[in-house]
């Protein structure tokens, strides 16, 4: 399968093709997808987008659903 | 031609577009993710496909349906929906007739650390696997209720992880009871489970036990049981069985008794030209799904019929999913598990001592915002009916968040 690189808080790593973002988040050895309103570190609940906590920006648009956007090579993927 | 509109490719929404296209209606499915399958039929690229899923895929690939992944409804008006796409402006698409198939998402029961990362759900584990994520040589405890706790152990096995402990709630008469109605009603499915048994054993199924409590300093690092046993863990999967996603049905105004959408025996809800199969009508598992999907396709052409041919397989069908709803209730002491500082919304950090003191869900909305964040109660909503007894809050547009520029210039519909 043909591998792609993509960018976590920087750091590249490869993720074959079609990767979904969250995978290249655990990956990158990431636990922490987004800081909840009071502060703690969330990551994904429900692995199909409905519990909205792999919200994450992916090539500067924020408020993405890492479990669902699958990579490109070259993404940009912040965690939160 | 008529057209026809399918919201959601799973298994119900292949066989209702496949059925629909076949008989000569312009079909369109609509599904959010990137590929057809839904989660049930969610396949990596290595994966080895089913025999019966394969038979679906192919079928659904050569009907000449016409397809949009990455694309959710957020608005129905009329016979007029409005979606949301990835990188794409958002559209009006307008039906003559619509099959909703939007089947069903995980009830996630709260409990002290259930917020930690690496606390996740049942089928959410095996979403994430699927996937790509790594469970190589992690410890595993998978909890809840429902058989699939059976397949997500044996999958993340599969995938090298060292499954630690199963606990399942329901008490042991129930799951004997299961696995006889399963040898009558479902007997693959049997055959299936005890596959998936070989993986992980020889750790241990706890029957009649549940998770009281996650532990952890912003990561997980062990999981204590009701009966006080302390297990050390990477990851936990904890999930007490299904929720319809009726969201979409409860908008377009269709009848709803019990968290389920109402229809009539060709698959039709109580609003005209909309029908609906698969989980949405009351968890039932795939092959039901499947059957339900046949029929609505074949009503949103007219072909009643043929429909009617399918209808005593849907009712053998059912008595599978009349066995899991009984085998499978969730025991009272599941309601004492949170405590006050345990949080029930995730969105806006709501806990459970500042709900205890109101009294439906519209007070929760209105002093806490409960149920106003991202995922607009989908998670807390379920959690609140079985906790405090209080039923869901009206759904409203858009069903889920979206760019203010998707909703601009959209005011005809």
């Amino acid at each position: 399968m043909k591998e792609i690189t993509v960018y976590v808080n920087g750091k590249p790593v490869q993720v074959p093709e079609g990767a979904s973002a969250a995978t290249a988040i655990n990956k990158a050895g990431e636990t922490s997808f987004r800081q909840s309103v009071k502060g703690d570190e969330r990551a994904p609940l429900c692995g199909m987008g409905i519990c909205f906590e792999c919200r994450v920006e992916i090539d500067g648009e924020p408020h993405q659903l890492a479990c669902k956007r699958t990579c490109c090579n070259g993404t940009e993927i912040k965690t939160l | 031609m008529k057209k026809v509109i399918v919201v959601g490719s799973g298994p119900a929404g292949m066989a209702s577009a496949y059925c629909a296209a076949k008989a000569g209606a312009e079909v369109l499915v609509l599904d959010e993710n990137s590929r057809p399958g839904g989660q049930v039929w969610k396949y990596g690229p290595d994966a080895a496909v089913p025999k019966q899923v394969k038979k679906w895929q192919h079928r659904f690939s050569q009907a000449g349906v016409a397809c949009r992944f990455g694309c959710t409804v957020v608005d129905i008006v009329d016979k007029t929906l409005l979606i949301s796409c990835e990188n794409q402006p958002s559209e009006l698409i307008v039906f003559d007739t619509l099959i909703l198939a939007c089947g069903a998402r995980e009830l996630f029961l709260p409990f002290p650390g259930w917020t930690l990362p690496n606390v996740m759900g049942v089928g959410g584990a095996i979403a994430l696997l699927k996937a790509g994520w790594s469970f190589h040589n992690q410890r595993v405890v998978v909890t809840g209720s429902g058989p699939l706790l059976f397949t997500a152990a044996g999958e993340l096995a599969k995938a090298g992880a060292k499954i630690v402990a199963i606990a399942e709630q329901a008490p042991m008469r129930s799951l004997i009871k299961f696995a006889v109605g399963t040898s009558l009603y479902q007997p693959g499915k049997l055959i299936e489970g005890a596959n998936y048994g070989r993986h992980w054993l020889p750790a241990p199924y706890r029957m009649g036990t549940w998770i009281s409590q996650a532990k952890g300093n912003q990561q997980l690092r062990e999981v204590v049981f009701n009966n006080g046993t302390v297990t050390p863990c990477d990851v936990l999967a904890c999930a007490y069985g299904l929720v319809a996603n009726t969201e979409l049905a409860v908008l377009a105004g269709c009848r709803q008794s019990h968290g389920r959408t109402d229809i009539d025996q060709f698959q039709r809800t109580s609003v005209d030209g909309i029908l609906c199969a698969g989980e949405m009508t009351g968890i039932g598992g795939m092959d039901l799904s499947v059957t339900e999907g046949q029929i609505a396709g074949l009503a949103a052409v007219d072909d009643l019929e043929g429909a009617q041919a399918l209808i005593r397989r849907r009712q053998w069908q059912m008595k599978f999913a009349d066995l899991l709803t009984s085998c499978f209730s969730l025991r009272e002491e599941l309601k004492q598990l949170p405590q006050d500082d345990t949080i029930i919304c995730r969105c806006e950090d709501v806990t459970y001592g500042q709900l205890k003191a109101l009294y439906d869900q519209v007070s929760a909305k209105m002093y806490t915002r409960s149920g106003m964040g991202a995922c607009q109660g989908r998670v807390c909503s379920p959690q609140m009916k079985y906790l405090f007894g209080w039923n869901a809050n009206r759904v409203r547009p858009p069903l889920f968040p979206v760019r203010v520029g998707d909703l601009v210039g959209k005011d005809d519909a």
